[in-house]
This record gives structure tokens, sequence and C-alpha cells, in this order.
């Protein structure tokens, strides 16, 4: 039984147009032309308890907005969302007790109080019981370190101190489905890791769902088993990382420092991408030809000082896929 | 219930908190409101030392007037502060964290700010109705007293529902601060005069349409046992707290169209 189905998920925006120019702006105001901007375009998926899914895509491609749908501030034009049983936006308030979010961009926090008096008035905002609530703060300050700024206002709190007490917030009501959006964006690389570690902790030790939404794809690859790519509102796809690599990631690079720049350079089955003074990039496919027979042609013709094999990187091949869509 | 009244002071207590976090701030701001309130009323002073009356009310009345409908004014103010500049919830997309509380959003919106400010506004209404009670011999009584209550809170709800239908159209056109702006001060200085000084089109307006000649004008006729209903009922100078309870229900049902729409197109 899945936590999270679904099924042909639309939302459709309309944008007016607004015509230039004084009587431009007066005729759009009599007649409005509009455009219609599908954010989200037949979208389906299910998600079973406990997994940790990275919902990805590139900035508009509709990920907010399906986040938005999932946690009931948007109503869907058209498909069905089923959360728990529930209908999100039919049922909102039941719904919001179940799920905790987090903005990476804005703080659910008290900004001018100490960390603490939010997360007590949030304790009554979700009616979490005393013992619960107790059990759960030494919890999390333990796991994330909070006690040394639970008092501290959280105005003077750098960003990563900010996140770890955002990540607090949203989980002292237990919930069941840990939604965030973009939760490492601005983080330096110590913090970064510290949230992925978190998230992968709470994952395995509380089985909570987590799904997030990142531009960061060392995010994905380092805390989510599954990955969902949306691209202009349709998912282009959803399956595991792994998976993704095997199937797009066939191409490996070879960087070369050549000895001289060789006017002309001639290889088979292998691709020069670029070129810089004496180094080059050559391309070759896992499949059809060996990294050690590339080698070999290179050294049979040319004379080399130097050279390094890239393994394609989640990155590369999510930027191939945004470029080219899925061949 | 219970709970929503003590989330009700949680959060709204939360909110004095931050506030009282930049002391000298809120202290500048209690003292420029006093100022501003001292010179409006030694303009109106100025003013009617100059015509005596305005259409046959006199210094007492008019006071007594304007210190009824700021006092209400002041009440709404402190309580409804979060509608002032509503649009910035939207603008800044804050209304999604509103969204995502198990609590419903218009009371969660009121409650995280009570703007203790406005107290001062308070006090020096007091200060002035307490006056203009005494100069315009009105006999202390309990009816008087309950009478004055019920206007006092009807005319405090008639300005809040003003201001939350100007609030909620934000939700269609995302800003909508200087609407609030202009409503609020034009319908606060209405209060501050007999309606009759203006021309008919104007009376019915704040009669029937903004109806803020409830918050004053009519109640007053009561209160100051004047007649003086220019054609309209007589049964009006009771008629505060059903304009109160009507404009509630209209605007609350108002609210909740906005925040469809917004469910809708989150803008």
């Amino acid at each position: 039984m899945p936590i999270i189905t679904v099924e042909h998920l639309s939302k459709h925006f309309k944008v007016y147009k607004r015509r230039t120019g004084f009587w431009g702006s007066l005729s759009s105001t009599v007649s409005r032309q509009h455009d219609i901007i599908r954010a989200v375009d037949d979208v389906n998926f299910s998600l079973e308890r406990g997994e940790l899914v990275g919902y990805i895509g590139a900035n508009g491609a509709g990920k907010s907005t399906t986040i938005k749908m999932l946690t009931g501030i948007l109503v869907p034009t058209s498909g069905h969302i089923d959360v728990m049983g529930l209908t999100p936006y039919r049922h909102r308030k039941e719904n919001t007790r179940r799920i905790g979010v987090v903005f990476g961009q804005r703080t659910q926090l008290w900004w001018d109080l100490p960390v603490i008096d939010s997360f007590e008035l949030l304790k009554h905002i979700y009616e979490i019981p005393q013992n619960l609530y107790k059990q759960n703060l030494k919890f999390f300050s333990e796991m994330l370190q909070l006690q040394p700024f639970l008092s501290t206002p959280v105005r003077r709190l750098s960003l990563g101190q900010r996140m770890r007490c955002d990540l607090t917030a949203a989980l002292l009501h237990n919930p069941e489905i840990l939604y965030l959006d973009e939760p490492t964006i601005g983080l330096d690389v110590v913090a970064k890791e510290q949230v992925r570690q978190f998230l992968r902790q709470i994952n395995a030790e509380r089985q909570v769902t987590v799904i997030l939404t990142t531009h960061d794809l060392n995010d994905v690859e380092q805390v989510c088993q599954r990955l969902i790519i949306i691209d202009s509102g349709k998912i282009i796809y959803d399956g595991g990382i792994d998976a993704l690599k095997e199937r797009y990631g066939k191409t490996r690079m070879l960087i070369v420092d050549l000895a001289q720049a060789y006017s002309d350079i001639q290889l088979e089955g292998v691709d020069l991408t670029r070129r810089e003074g004496n180094r080059i990039w050559l391309a070759f496919e896992r499949d059809t030809i060996s990294a050690s027979e590339v080698i070999a042609q290179l050294t049979a013709l040319y004379e080399i000082q130097d050279l390094t094999i890239s393994e394609p990187e989640i990155e590369e091949i999510v930027r191939r896929i945004y470029e080219m869509g899925v061949g | 219930m219970r709970r929503y009244f003590k989330l009700y002071f949680l959060l709204a207590g939360a909110y004095v908190r931050s506030r009282l976090q930049y002391r000298l701030s809120f202290g500048f701001m209690c003292f420029g409101i006093i100022i501003s309130e001292a010179c409006l009323l030694g303009l109106l002073g100025a003013l009617l030392a100059k015509f005596r009356t305005v259409n046959g009310w006199t210094w007492a009345e008019v006071v007594f007037l304007y210190g009824l409908g700021n006092l209400s004014y002041s009440l709404m103010r402190i309580l409804g502060s979060q509608l002032d500049d509503f649009d910035r919830y939207i603008v800044r997309g804050e209304l999604d964290g509103v969204l995502i509380k198990p609590v419903p959003p218009l009371f969660y919106l009121l409650a995280s700010r009570v703007e203790l400010v406005h107290v001062s506004r308070a006090l020096t209404s007091v200060v002035i109705f307490v006056i203009a009670f005494h100069l315009s011999e009105i006999r202390w009584t309990l009816d008087v007293a309950l009478f004055t209550l019920t206007t006092i809170l009807s005319g405090t709800l008639i300005m809040f529902t003003l201001m939350l239908v100007s609030a909620t159209v934000a939700l269609w056109t995302t800003k909508s601060g200087k609407l609030t702006d202009l409503l609020i001060s034009a319908t606060k200085e209405a209060t501050a005069f007999p309606i009759s000084i203006y021309p008919l089109a104007v009376r019915v307006l704040l009669t029937f349409i903004l109806p803020v000649a409830f918050v004053t004008y009519y109640p007053a006729q009561q209160l100051l046992q004047k007649s003086e209903f220019l054609g309209m009922p007589e049964s009006f100078q009771f008629g505060a707290p059903v304009v109160a309870l009507v404009m509630l229900c209209i605007s609350y049902l108002f609210w909740c169209s906005g925040l469809r729409r917004y469910h809708s197109t989150g803008s």
C-alpha cells in the first residue's frame, strides 16, 4: 500500500498577456488574452512508506508546484492525489498534522525569538503531548547538536544552524512524511553533509518518508535511493540512481595531456570533444571500446605526458537529459 | 475553543516578545502615535473654535464622535494589524507557511500579530472619550455603559471587516496595500464628523456600502439624545451590532473565496 499515490496530476496556470503601451494596457484590461502554462502535466508516481526520493528539475520545471499540491497548498487542475488516504487540499488540516515541510529559502521559525520558543509554540500549534515533545526535542538536539544555541534568537544563527533548527521544527510532531524544498541551498560543504547525514538517519531510524527537491545533485546521490526527474511539467525519469547511470552514463571521458600540440587527432571509436592547448578530452562508449584500448591507440600515435579517466557524474548525466530529453 | 484561546495568547505573546526586542523603536512608535493624535485633536479644536459648531453639533459632540471612532479604530489596529500589509505575505510566499499549519489560516494570521503599539492610541482615545462624555453631560447608567461598550465593539468589527475585505483583494491582485491605506484612513476620517456635512451620495455610501456611519454617527444619536436621521430609519441608532455581524459574514465569505482562489493559483 503506497503512502503517496499521484495519478494523472496536472496543474495549469493562466497567465494573462499584457500588451505594451497605453492603448495596449487599456485594451488588455478590456479583453484579456491568456496563455496556459502547464506547470505540472499528467504526472504519475507512487511512493512506498520509508522511501527517500529526490525530486529534481530545472527552475520552473514543476517541482515546487508538485510539492505545493502534495502539501495541500495548491488544488490540482485535474488528477488525483492520495496521501495516507487523504486528499491534501480537501483535508488540509488533517494532512498538515501528519506531514513536515521545510522550505530551504524561508524559515518557519520565529525570527526574533530564541530557538526553543519556536519549538514550544509548535508544540501548541500541533498539540504535541508533553512527553513526546520532550523526547523528540532531546532526540533532535542530540543528533543535530542544537544545545549550544537553543536559547539564541533565530536571526543570529548561521544558515547551517538555522537549517538544523528548521529540520527539527518540521519533525517535532512526528510526521510520517517530510517534504523538503531545497534544504541545502546556500549551505557550506560541512553543513550540507550534516543535513544529508541527518536525512539518512531519520529515514532509517524513524521510517520517515522523505521527498526532497534540490539543485545539488550530490544531495540526491548521497541521500536518495530513487530519483524522479521532471522537466516542463512532465516526469522524464523515475527510478534508481544506479539504473540511471547504467542507462545514460555509458560515456566515459579520457583527459590527456599531450607532449606537443598535434594538429590532427584521429582515433577509432573515440570523439574529441574539447581541446585546450595540449590538453584534449576524448569521449568513448563503455560498450564499444575499453579504456586500455583507447590508451593503446593513443600511445602508438602520440607522445603522452599524463592522463586521467573520468566516470560520468550524475550531474553530467542529468544535464544531458535536460538538454536532449530521454533517448 | 479553549485550545484556540490559549493558542491565540501564545502566538500573540510571541509577537509581542519579538517586538520588545527592539524597545527603542517600540517606544518611538508609541510616542509618534500619541503626538500625531494630539496634533489631530488640536486641529479639530482649532477648527471648531473658529466655527463654534459643525452643522448644529457642538465642539464637545464632535470630540465625542472623534473619541468614539478612534477607540474602535485603535482596537481594530491592535487586533487586526496583520491585515495592514497582508499583501507582503503573498508577495514573499509566506502564506504557504501558514497553510501548512493545522490551524485556520485567518486565526493564525491574526493571532500572530497583535500590535501593542496601538495601545498608546487606545489610551489617548479613552482620555478624549471620557472628557467628551463628561462635556456632553451624558448620565452614566448601566444601560448607557452597555450601549457604549456594544457600540465600540461593533465599530471595531465594522472597521475590521473593511480591512479584511481590502486585504483579501490581495489574494487576486497580489498587491492591495494602497487600497487598504486609502479605505482605512478615509473611513477613519469619516467617523470623526457628523455625516450630515456630506452630500446625500456620500451619506448613502457611508451607510450602506462602507457602513462606518454605524461606528459613530448613528449610535451617537442615542447617546447624545439627538434625532438627526436625515431620512434614514430611526432604528439605525441601534443598528451597529447587526451591521457588524452582517459585514463579518460577508467579509469572511469573501476571504474564504480569496483563499480558494489562492489555492488554485498560488499567487
